[in-house]
């Protein structure tokens, strides 16, 4: 069956990876949100249980462009940390809906089982103190 | 319809429909004694190996649970509409061996006397319809409940509540209570400190190695309500039922098959039921002797509403139209809060420890009936935890909180009673589902004193989280303003903004007299007297505990009574 979103338009998006990376940073040594390979989970999430989010994505990033070129005259993924902080918090507000599914989306993405990464990001639940229980533990090694 | 239009025909004593909790402890009682039992389940055994906490895969996306919109289809109709949004919140059921016991936190509470007395402590509610459980029926189930906590494995210690009621009625047989750890400690304290009366919740878990079933002890690791358990702790019906069954000669199950609908003969009864291989497209015929319906509150009643017959022109044992009335959900929600302290590692995720019933009988001053208790719940996966309202955010502030946070919150659950009202029924819909067969319609509306007792519940939820501590209190505050305006004016609460309830009770009445119910005491319909049904369809009232331990022990009473009837009738 043909994808709604391909792997390449979301691996490949810029924008994205640097809006996963603003919503999820690299904090007290835990993975990053694209460290941890949430992009992976879009691709998944999108083209099937969240498809329903795809024109919320699509708003978002058409969003962050347009916010980023107003007032910095930049393309958003090129902007500083702080810039790319103060663009999402403006399209937070102006499209709150729905930014609100994608932050849900990534942060969902973040905190999946490491299997909905592709296998990455094994060491975000330890950051946070969670420690499931897994019948195939040998499989992801420490968690 | 008749059988012979059948290629394929089975034969069997008794047909049981469905295997959770009643199904599987009636299949126990029945088939441990020779007689030829097959027990029919829509979904299917469900690999161990594939059970581990994967919390999008079970707890968000349920995965492992039956599509509502593609299987079981349930309609939630609000103002006479189906809605548009999803239903689950109000009802679950579930397509496997094993059932919701495969999928529940474990809560395997008695219920109280005053739960079988209700019409006889309150007499006429309006716009309510209580009915007391058949007279002596407390007394009656009092050893099966019992029984039901040795076969299924209980942990918990009832004597801090049971003294404070007087009604130790026969004795339980529990597993040692699973260690509080902290912060069960410290809500235990904290109830103490309130003047309540704190207990250990009893669960089917193991708190000790289960050498009955071989299996582990709980390690709290937190993942009951809404997993299957990765550890092997729970005892669902499939592990410590089922399982011991299925080498037995006389007993089958069949999965991955619907039972349709029954057929019956020229008296009435039924003579069996046209079944469908879910994989095959498949219809076959199962002639028996006694029919069981065990597939919860909203298929038990639809099976029977999809079984019309010349002689049950409106469904079985609905010449009265009371089948699927009276249904019941309980009234679920939580409140959580953020606690100081170090509460270690061994805390991992604390599951259901502590729960108090101070306030279980509404006292003068309240406006309400319903009886409630309160319990602490399981922790948060970080999705879920993430996914809430509060906190929310995102950035390097937001995570730096969670790292901080995550193992600091800890929730309550509330289980608070759904009064029972004709009005509030499942009935059969035009639209098919899947397996071509009608669909459910499920029409619900909370009564004014469910809304007032709920909120009475929350409010001493956060009345307890406080004692213990806790702090940034979060819950579904701002929803209650708004059912306290809805409740005033008599109006009911969307879907949406309903608090959840996923037992699903009351559909097939149970009472001596026929023309007020649909089963009589021993859960035999009044009409069709070779057909049963062991779930909570039968509950009258639905209490303000966990139905499942209740629900098995009178599976295990009513095997007993039909053990009888196969020995003075099927000769």
């Amino acid at each position: 069956m043909a994808k709604i979103i391909s792997e390449n338009k979301i691996l490949n998006n810029k924008n994205l990876i640097r809006l996963i990376e603003t919503l999820i940073p690299n904090v007290n040594d835990a993975p990053s949100g694209v460290e941890a390979g949430v992009q992976y989970y879009l691709v998944k999430a999108l083209n099937a249980h969240r498809k329903n989010i795809l024109p919320s994505y699509e708003v978002i990033l058409k969003s962050l462009e347009i916010i980023s070129k107003e007032f910095y005259k930049n393309t958003f993924w090129k902007l500083d940390d702080d810039h790319a902080e103060i663009v999402v918090s403006k399209v937070q507000v102006i499209e709150s809906g729905a930014f609100e599914s994608v932050r849900n989306l990534v942060f969902e993405g973040y905190f999946a089982h490491p299997r909905w990464r592709d296998g990455k990001g094994k060491s975000v639940w330890s950051a946070i103190g969670f420690r499931p229980i897994l019948r195939n533990q040998d499989q992801f090694g420490e968690i | 319809m008749s059988s012979k239009k059948f290629e394929k025909t089975l034969e069997t004593d008794v047909v049981i429909i469905g295997s959770g909790a009643g199904g599987a402890c009636a299949a126990w009682g029945i088939a441990n004694k020779g007689i030829d039992t097959l027990v029919i389940e829509k979904g299917d055994w469900l690999k161990d190996d594939t059970y581990d906490d994967d919390e999008l895969h079970y707890y968000i996306l349920k995965k492992g649970w039956p599509s509502i919109e593609n299987e079981y289809s349930m309609a939630d109709l609000y103002r006479g509409k189906e809605s548009k949004e999803r239903p689950h919140r109000m009802g679950q059921s579930y397509g496997c061996v094993g059932g919701g016991t495969i999928y529940y936190a474990g809560v395997s509470s008695r219920f109280y006397r005053e739960d079988f007395e209700k019409y006889k402590i309150w007499g006429d509610i309006p716009g309510a319809n209580l009915a007391d459980w058949p007279k002596g029926f407390y007394e009656e189930i009092g050893p099966y409940y019992s029984q039901a906590e040795e076969l299924i494995g209980v942990s918990g210690d009832y004597s801090n509540d049971y003294a404070r009621f007087n009604q130790l009625n026969h004795r339980p047989r529990l597993l040692p209570p699973l260690p509080y750890h902290k912060i069960g400690e410290r809500l235990n304290d904290a109830a103490k400190e309130l003047g309540w009366n704190p207990f250990p919740i009893p669960l089917a878990l193991n708190s000790i190695y289960n050498e009955k079933t071989n299996s582990n002890w709980c390690i709290s690791s937190g993942m009951c309500s809404g997993y299957p358990c990765a550890w092997g702790a729970k005892n669902s019906v499939d592990q410590v039922v089922l399982s011991n069954l299925v080498d037995k000669p006389n007993f089958s199950i069949l999965t991955n098959t619907l039972a349709a609908f029954a057929e019956t003969d020229s008296k009435g009864n039924i003579s069996g039921v046209v079944c469908i291989n879910r994989s095959s497209k498949e219809k076959f015929f199962v002639k028996a002797k006694a029919v069981i319906l065990a597939c919860s509150g909203i298929l038990s009643p639809l099976f029977c509403l999809n079984s019309q017959t010349k002689q049950h022109q409106n469904g079985l044992g609905n010449s009265n139209d009371l089948v699927g009335r009276n249904l019941m959900f309980h009234i679920e929600g939580q409140r959580g809060a953020q606690f100081d302290g170090d509460f270690g590692n061994e805390e991992f995720h604390n599951l259901k420890k502590v729960m108090v019933t101070d306030f279980y009988i509404p006292d003068q001053s309240d406006e309400f009936v319903n009886h409630m208790s309160i319990q602490m719940g399981s922790k948060s996966g970080p999705i879920r935890y993430v996914l809430s309202k509060v906190p929310e955010g995102w950035g390097r502030q937001y995570l730096k909180d969670m790292h901080k946070n995550y193992m600091q919150y800890h929730e309550l659950q509330a289980m608070c009673e759904d009064l029972p009202q004709l009005s509030n029924r499942v009935t059969a819909a035009d639209r098919k589902d899947v397996d071509g067969m009608p669909v459910a319609h499920i029409h619900h509306r909370f009564h004014k004193m469910d809304g007032l007792a709920f909120i009475k519940t929350m409010e001493k939820m956060e009345q307890w989280l406080q004692a213990g501590g806790g702090k940034m209190i979060t819950g579904i505050s701002s929803d209650m303003v708004e059912w306290k305006r809805l409740i005033d004016q008599g109006e009911d609460i969307p879907p949406m903004r309903r608090p959840y309830g996923y037992h699903l009770m009351g559909t097939l009445r149970m009472g001596d007299d026929p023309d007020r119910s649909v089963v009589n005491r021993y859960c035999q319909f009044h009409e069709v007297p070779n057909l049963f049904c062991v779930d909570s369809s039968i509950f009258p009232t639905s209490a303000g505990v966990n139905p499942t331990l209740t629900i098995q022990a009178n599976a295990l009473r009513v095997a007993d009574k039909i053990i009888n009837l196969s020995r003075s009738q099927w000769k």
